[in-house]
């Protein structure tokens, strides 16, 4: 047994705990059991020891000592490193890996349908901000390739539907701005449909293009918008703004009510969602609220928060100049403290309405994600990353990759010559192989961490900065959880007041 | 200042009914009166502990037992469990999937049990069983694509059901065979221990075949007015006797009706020291309006669930919120192709195996509807404690109360 501990301590205002790092269980604890269990191999956690101390009665310390032999012991806690070693030096064959593939319980297809866009948002992965990704270019998607990018999506989903695939499959069109190729996406529904009625298609777009044929389109064919708008106009506009500089969040909002009202006069029912970016200038208590004034106009909506990719960019530098040279009026840290007002009021039924609880609400959805994680240790072999091709996005020319975000990193085949099985099964090796690495095993993060295919480099190592930062934000974020639950807050009730989110659409 | 707190390897459940700590360290279930439930849930409420001795009592002996702790301060621990299995099974999304499939071979038996009506009325669980007579209608090619479909959805064990199955031994023989190629590892025949013959044996030593025989009595009397066609005690005997000797995996049930209430010891004696099987497990034919076959001596057993409650473990706790224990990932095939979920529950039909696959009859939603009875949604069990160490017999329920979500065999709560 390795003897060394894998934990981190860390303390709300009145509780010390204890996060066991290799099945992200948490316990309670307090100077003496912390005692214990850091010298539970030596002489220090014996009685004589522990009474000079602590002066504590041999009943006490036999209980104490009881309790963490049960979790070192049985548990495996705080020493054993339960590594999933099974893949380790392993590769996967290519049989394995696509009936990993074919047992996607996901099933979506994203078509980039062109690189071009009419905005010019500041954070956009297509800016020079983003210096390794590629940039705006005026190519379009032809409906060839979209129309064999679905034959072979819908092939590929016969596969997995007799593999007890149960969830309706998705075609997203995606950008650039995707309504900038409005013919295409029109052409490849109607083409999609008469295939496989049930397909279910969503556009993200940035909502600058919104005329009447696009508007009764959308409404009519029950498609799933997302638009892309981050909240109040000062924190929409420094970002969000067109070729010539002009500002977005007028158009955008009177288009997005005018879709609303489209919809509502054919009495479409499907919800909006709203992806609203954030960094540490915005003023989350401002975006609630924001969305709070405008409910009933943009019913029914649920709205997604965001955080600016904080990867490969000089985006974070180009703010803290505009804030340092005052071009633009930002707070400092305005991120952290509406956060906590935010909160404050999510949880005081007293000292907010009911729809700025609903907004917040997604704010506070990842609490669920926390309550439900596995503790057992036991992490898959790709752990919390997509499935490889569980997503296919394919790129204007035609190319296909394993993530719409991944910026054309990994090419895993194209459509006329179909998927190259050897791409995937490199790509997915390379990823397996880290998870399987000393520097992941060992990780304190390792049974909480999101690391997936969008920040594998190339040479099969995950992007330094991403692990970095996930290893730094772990504690502040376990103190975040764990102060919120103290308070008893009843997360799960006040989520499922929403009737705009997972649960209740799950539910339905 | 005293609290107490629970440790987060155990999980307190305060119902409606009743309530109960589940200790997954040891697996005990600890059951709670209503005044002892209440303290505790002060206690986990971070309430300070009132200075009774009574209440010290109780807190102390569950020190003792190490399954919680006097504490100086408020405290917040996180349950290792979480009691929100049905919220991370909505959230992260999971294929359709088949654990056990039920092969119906026809409705006849070479006895004819009094207590065995050939209609679609239940009174029994899973076993032993005439239907009203169908025609068979799958041919061998059949099977191999519903071979190979099941083995797509994971598919590994295969029940043999009947009537009695074995009647047509040639047919399981060329199903098993089959059935290899597409990965299936586990079978099982329910049968009723007559006709076993040394072909057989071998086959069933060749692919690992296990038997569930059910035993209805040892005595010649008694066999003579179960069934008027005759039952060969001897044959029977026999038989045991020869699985014995050749180390055939053998569940042996013992199923319990007003003809051999009295025998109930003198049986398990027998199987014990003639045959030295020790374990049995234990079937009723349950008591019903229309039905005059149970046993009354028995009737209160039929209705017990706590003495039969296995050790807690985190799994079936987990499992047991999210979907039925026996119905999920469960199917059965009919020799007419007719798709049922359990080989029991007639009331419901999803479809016909020559009409469309299995998969397609799998997802609908009817028939996600009755995998996804759990123990949160049957009427009389979302307010006991007990339910998540709990299992029921949706058949036998449904047939009794004419519910999908009814229970009629259970007391507690009474």
């Amino acid at each position: 047994m390795n003897k060394s501990l894998f934990i981190i301590e860390f303390q709300t205002k009145d509780q010390q705990y204890i996060y066991d790092c290799g099945s992200s269980k948490i316990i309670n604890v307090n100077n003496k059991l912390k005692h214990i269990i850091k010298n539970f191999f030596n002489s220090n956690s014996e009685y004589n020891y522990m009474k000079e101390v602590y002066d504590l009665t041999e009943k006490e310390y036999k209980s104490m000592r009881n309790y963490i032999n049960l979790l070192i012991n049985k548990y495996n806690m705080f020493y054993s490193n339960n590594s999933n070693n099974a893949y380790i030096n392993s590769n996967l064959s290519k049989n394995e890996i696509q009936e990993i593939m074919y047992e996607s319980p996901i099933s979506q297809l994203i078509l980039i349908v062109t690189n071009n866009c009419n905005l010019r948002c500041e954070y956009c992965v297509y800016s020079d901000k983003y210096p390794k990704d590629i940039g705006y270019s005026k190519l379009n998607m032809d409906f060839n390739t979209a129309k064999l990018a679905i034959d072979s999506f819908f092939e590929l989903n016969k596969e997995r539907k007799k593999r007890g695939l149960n969830k309706d499959i998705h075609i997203s069109f995606y950008g650039g701005e995707p309504l900038l190729n409005f013919d295409l996406i029109k052409k490849s529904i109607g083409y999609a449909k008469r295939i496989n009625p049930e397909t279910k298609f969503y556009i993200t777009t940035n909502g600058t293009i919104m005329n009447d044929e696009i508007a009764d389109f959308l409404a009519n064919n029950n498609i799933f918008i997302t638009f892309s708008l981050d909240g109040y106009k000062e924190n929409h506009d420094r970002n969000r703004v067109f070729v010539n500089n002009k500002k977005s969040f007028d158009m955008v909002v009177s288009n997005i009510k005018k879709l609303q009202s489209v919809k509502k006069s054919l009495n479409v029912e499907m919800p909006i969602t709203f992806n609203c970016c954030l960094d540490s200038y915005t003023d989350l208590d401002k975006v609630v609220s924001f969305f709070e004034t405008y409910y009933y106009d943009f019913y029914p909506f649920f709205t997604t928060f965001s955080q600016i990719k904080p990867f490969n960019t000089t985006y974070y530098e180009w703010c803290d100049e505009q804030y340092n040279n005052g071009t633009l009026s930002l707070v400092k840290d305005a991120f952290q403290d509406s956060r906590k007002i935010v909160k404050n009021k999510f949880l005081n039924k007293d000292i907010s309405t009911k729809e700025y609880r609903q907004v917040a609400n997604a704010i506070f959805f990842n609490e669920l994600s926390f309550l439900i994680r596995n503790r057992s240790g036991n992490n898959s072999v790709l752990k919390n990353s997509c499935l490889p091709l569980s997503k296919i996005a394919v790129s204007p020319e035609g190319n296909l990759f394993l993530c719409e975000k991944m910026c054309e990193k990994f090419s895993v085949g194209d459509i006329n010559n179909g998927i190259n099985w050897d791409e995937i099964c490199d790509v997915t090796n390379k990823i397996i192989s880290f998870f399987s690495s000393e520097k992941c095993t060992t990780c304190e993060a390792k049974s909480m961490c999101d690391a997936c295919f969008m920040f594998l480099e190339e040479d099969g190592t995950m992007s330094k900065e991403f692990c970095e930062r996930r290893v730094k934000s772990l504690k502040k974020e376990l103190e975040d959880h764990l102060t919120l639950y103290e308070e008893e807050a009843d997360i799960f009730s006040i989520l499922n007041e929403n009737k705009n989110n997972i649960l209740s659409i799950s539910e339905g | 200042m005293k609290y107490f707190k629970l440790y987060p390897t155990v999980k307190f459940l305060k119902s409606k009914n009743n309530s109960c700590i589940y200790d997954f360290s040891s697996g005990q279930m600890i059951k709670l009166n209503s005044e002892l439930s209440e303290i505790l849930y002060k206690c986990e409420k971070n309430e300070p502990i009132d200075d009774d001795i009574k209440v010290n009592e109780f807190l102390s002996t569950l020190e003792e037992m190490e399954i919680g702790c006097y504490k100086n301060t408020i405290s917040y621990e996180e349950g290792f469990e979480n009691t929100m299995s049905n919220i991370k099974c909505k959230m992260v999304p999971s294929n359709n999937f088949i654990n056990k499939v039920f092969i119906e071979l026809g409705s006849e038996c070479n006895f004819n049990c009094i207590f065995c009506n050939t209609d679609n009325k239940l009174y029994r669980k899973t076993g032993c069983k005439r239907w009203s007579p169908y025609e068979s209608k799958l041919e061998l090619e059949d099977w191999s694509k519903i071979l190979q479909d099941l083995s797509y959805l994971k598919a590994k064990q295969l029940c043999f059901i009947g009537g009695n199955p074995l009647l047509k031994f040639e047919y399981i023989k060329e199903i098993i065979e089959l059935s290899l190629k597409y990965g299936f590892k586990y079978f099982l025949i329910y049968t009723n221990g007559s006709s076993i013959n040394d072909e057989m044996i071998k086959f069933f030593k060749k692919y690992d075949v296990a038997l569930n025989i059910q035993i209805i009595s040892f005595n010649k009397e008694t066999l003579r007015k179960i069934s008027d066609k005759a039952i060969n005690l001897e044959e029977i005997e026999n038989n045991i006797r020869l699985l014995n000797n050749e180390n055939i995996n053998t569940i042996y049930e013992l199923l319990i009706t007003k003809y051999n209430e009295n025998e109930i010891e003198e049986i398990k004696l027998i199987l014990k020291d003639k045959y030295k099987i020790d374990s049995l497990k234990i079937e009723y034919i349950h008591n019903h309006p229309g039905n005059s076959h149970s046993s009354d001596k028995y009737v209160n057993d039929i209705y017990d669930r706590c003495s039969t409650f296995p050790k807690v473990t985190s799994d079936r706790f987990n499992y047991l919120q999210m979907w039925n224990y026996c119905l999920k990932g469960q199917c059965t095939i009919k020799e007419n192709g007719d798709i049922l979920i359990c080989p029991m529950l007639r009331s419901k039909i999803f479809g016909n195996i020559k009409e469309c696959s299995i998969q397609e009859i799998i997802n609908t939603d009817e028939y996600q509807q009755y995998e996804n009875i759990s123990k949160n949604s049957i009427d009389k069990c979302k307010d006991c404690s007990y339910r998540f160490n709990c299992s029921d017999c949706r058949a036998i329920e449904i047939s009794a109360t004419n519910n999908p979500y009814g229970l009629e065999y259970c007391n507690i709560g009474e």
